[in-house]
């Protein structure tokens, strides 16, 4: 089993190759930007489990004639799964006054995943068969006074997700859209985030969505209802609420 | 954030830092400002809190850097837990050589408490199978400790709870094992005359020891006497799942009189009814509450203490004695007491705990003035035995009997880092 993480420095991203690293014949292809943290990340795969096989690939994460050359060099074989899980919880008081750090914010949200989804997924295209997976957010459900910057780019993923989905549909080639709550991870540390669900709970309900080839992972599972609830809201009402 | 150590005596408003990669841990141990380094905080009073400041949390810095088959050695950073090291390991013949009952503690906790298991007549406390550790200080210095390089450093952060640094990454060395599974026998005992002729029989061929006792009813002194040795089946064992927790904090400790009588001799006849022989798998035999989450809480708002003492063995027997019979007669009794034996192996840090006697440990639901009263009591006896407390499991003790039960502290004070400071070290030290 060939999988694909790009990112696979992120908390969430990094517990789902543990699991799927328990699984007879994993072998992983990890991207990152960082080499020292990748390395980092990859032996303690490694450590874990000697028997997994573990490649490193560093990436300029918004250069999209790299990314693309990256695709297509580790598309020479047949790929079973790509996750794609770069985020970056924005600052959204920051992005209201700084837009050099909103404009980052959104290309790294936004145009990278978006970047990688499409390149990957003509690879899946060529050989007819894999499963892609977007890390998106429940932030991506509805727009809201806090976190909207953050949220826009998550939607703006739901929906890439939603258009590669119509295209690939009846083929063998899946694609999901995972939309985690909030999770206890490096990136909510600044938040009080020890109520959170751990990373580890989210990336098993992850790696079951990704094998079941779910269009829509909510991980945890009641997030699919509470967002469902959200959605609902009128805004004459949602406008007075404060979450 | 919220920060209430195991015995929940009380909240803290702590400022917890996460720091996600060991650089990141270089630049907040170095900020200026003062902290103290914070794992799974299981620590039963104050060890592991540092008021309303900084805490500085390993909970992100959990990964494994490297494993050698043929000398066990494994090399992690500090917020790796022993239950993640004991379930990545116990299928591959290699499993953690100390443990103490509780898997929920990470590698920096394990160090800094130097935690001692069942086996201590065996194998020691923790400290001794640490090879080396990194020590990252308040001067932005990283330290590379060990027996032959840096000693004084390494001995001092050895049970030196976490006040000479924050312990980034560390070598320690597994034990080889068939499997995960342990050989056990269970044996009732009437009273502690009995305990102490079965531990002293147990300690040549048994690598683990240890015991429950009743300390509530008039029986008190009878118990149930368990030792273990690593079974040689190698049957693989499933992952845990953990499914009960106590889901919330009772309005009263459900921990009492009437429950406790009801409870110890129910215990009682248990064991006494499965005596015998068995093959446990090592979460069973290592870590029997592990699997009911948040156990603490059945001790209601106020929280509890544990008190648990080491004194000589050579006035142990009378010395327990004495403590059981003040204790069955304050009514303030304990879920459950262990009672152990120590080995003769010398601590190997300066602020170790576990040292050559008999160990005593028990829980009491805080009744405020009644239960610092029976304490009082106690330190008196052990005090006067020339025994101490563990400061791990301590929110109340004295200066003075701190300072009497570690007589290597003006040396600890030596290697003390002038930027860490704990609620512990604020009440007996600085």
């Amino acid at each position: 089993m060939r999988i694909v993480i790009s990112a696979a420095t992120s908390a969430i991203a990094h517990q789902c190759a543990l699991a799927w690293a328990r699984m007879p014949g994993a072998e992983f292809e990890l991207i990152a930007r960082d080499v020292q943290k990748l390395d980092g990340f990859a032996n303690d795969i490694i450590t874990r489990h000697p028997a997994v096989k573990v490649h490193q690939h560093i990436v300029d994460f918004e250069d999209a004639q790299a990314i693309g050359a990256l695709a297509q060099k580790l598309g020479e074989t047949p790929i079973d799964i790509v996750l794609i899980a770069q985020g970056s919880l924005t600052d959204q008081a920051l992005a209201q006054t700084d837009f050099n750090y909103l404009k980052s914010e959104l290309g790294l949200n936004a145009v990278s995943s978006m970047l990688f989804a499409e390149s990957f997924a003509e690879q899946l295209a060529k050989w007819g068969k894999g499963k892609l997976a977007i890390i998106g957010s429940v932030a991506g459900d509805r727009g809201r006074a806090s976190n909207y910057a953050y949220g826009a780019t998550k939607a703006a993923l739901a929906t890439f997700a939603a258009g590669l989905q119509q295209r690939f549909a009846g083929s063998s080639v899946s694609i999901s859209i995972i939309k985690p709550g909030p999770t206890k991870t490096p990136m909510t540390s600044g938040l009080n985030n020890s109520k959170m669900a751990s990373a580890e709970s989210v990336a098993r309900v992850i790696v079951a969505g990704i094998e079941a080839r779910k269009r829509v992972i909510y991980a945890p599972k009641q997030w699919a209802l509470i967002m469902f609830v959200v959605r609902l809201i009128p805004f004459a009402v949602f406008k007075r609420l404060n979450f | 954030m919220t920060l209430t150590a195991w015995g929940r005596l009380r909240t803290n408003e702590a400022k917890i830092s996460e720091p996600a990669t060991l650089g990141d841990l270089v630049g907040r141990v170095a900020s200026g400002e003062q902290f103290l380094g914070l794992g799974l905080a299981r620590s039963y009073g104050d060890v592991g809190t540092n008021g309303d400041g900084v805490s500085i949390s390993s909970a992100n810095l959990n990964k494994m850097v490297s494993f050698d088959p043929e000398s066990g050695l494994l090399t992690c950073e500090a917020g790796l837990t022993l239950r993640d090291i004991q379930q990545t390991f116990c299928n591959r013949g290699f499993m953690l050589p100390v443990t103490p009952g509780t898997s929920f503690v990470t590698i920096g906790g394990a160090i800094a408490n130097d935690v001692h298991g069942k086996n201590h007549h065996f194998a020691g406390t923790f400290g001794d199978h640490v090879v080396e550790f990194d020590l990252v200080r308040s001067d932005g210095s990283i330290t590379t400790c060990s027996r032959n390089q840096n000693e004084g450093l390494f001995r001092a952060t050895i049970g030196g709870l976490g006040l000479t640094g924050f312990i980034a990454r560390a070598t320690i060395r597994l034990a080889r094992v068939a499997g995960g599974w342990v050989e056990t026998e269970t044996i009732a005992y009437g009273n502690l005359g009995e305990f102490f002729s079965l531990a002293d029989d147990s300690e040549a061929d048994w690598q683990s020891t240890v015991s429950w006792f009743d300390c509530s009813t008039r029986k008190a002194g009878r118990g149930s006497f368990l030792r273990g040795n690593p079974s040689g089946s190698t049957d693989p064992l499933a992952a845990a799942s953990s499914s009960l927790a106590v889901p919330l904090v009772p309005p009263i400790s459900l921990i009492n009189k009437l429950s406790l009588d009801a409870f110890n001799i129910g215990y009682y006849h248990l064991k006494k009814a499965t005596s015998g022989k068995a093959r446990m798998n090592y979460r069973e035999f290592y870590y029997p509450l592990d699997s009911i989450q948040h156990w603490n809480r059945v001790y209601g708002p106020k929280g509890f203490y544990q008190y648990q003492s080491v004194v000589p063995r050579r006035d142990g027997a009378e010395v327990t004695k004495e403590m059981l019979q003040i204790i069955a007669r304050s009514s303030a009794g304990s879920f459950l007491g262990v009672l152990k034996t120590f080995g003769d192996k010398q601590p190997a840090g300066l602020l170790s705990f576990a040292r050559p006697g008999v160990t005593l440990a028990l829980d009491f639901p805080n009744r405020g003035e009644a239960t610092e009263k029976l304490f009082a009591k106690l330190d008196v006896i052990v005090s006067e035995a020339g025994g101490c407390l563990n400061p791990s499991k301590d929110a109340r003790m004295s200066r003075q009997m701190f300072e009497a039960g570690f007589n290597r502290l003006a040396e600890f004070g030596q290697y003390r880092d002038p930027n860490i400071a704990s609620d512990f070290s604020r009440r007996v030290i600085d």
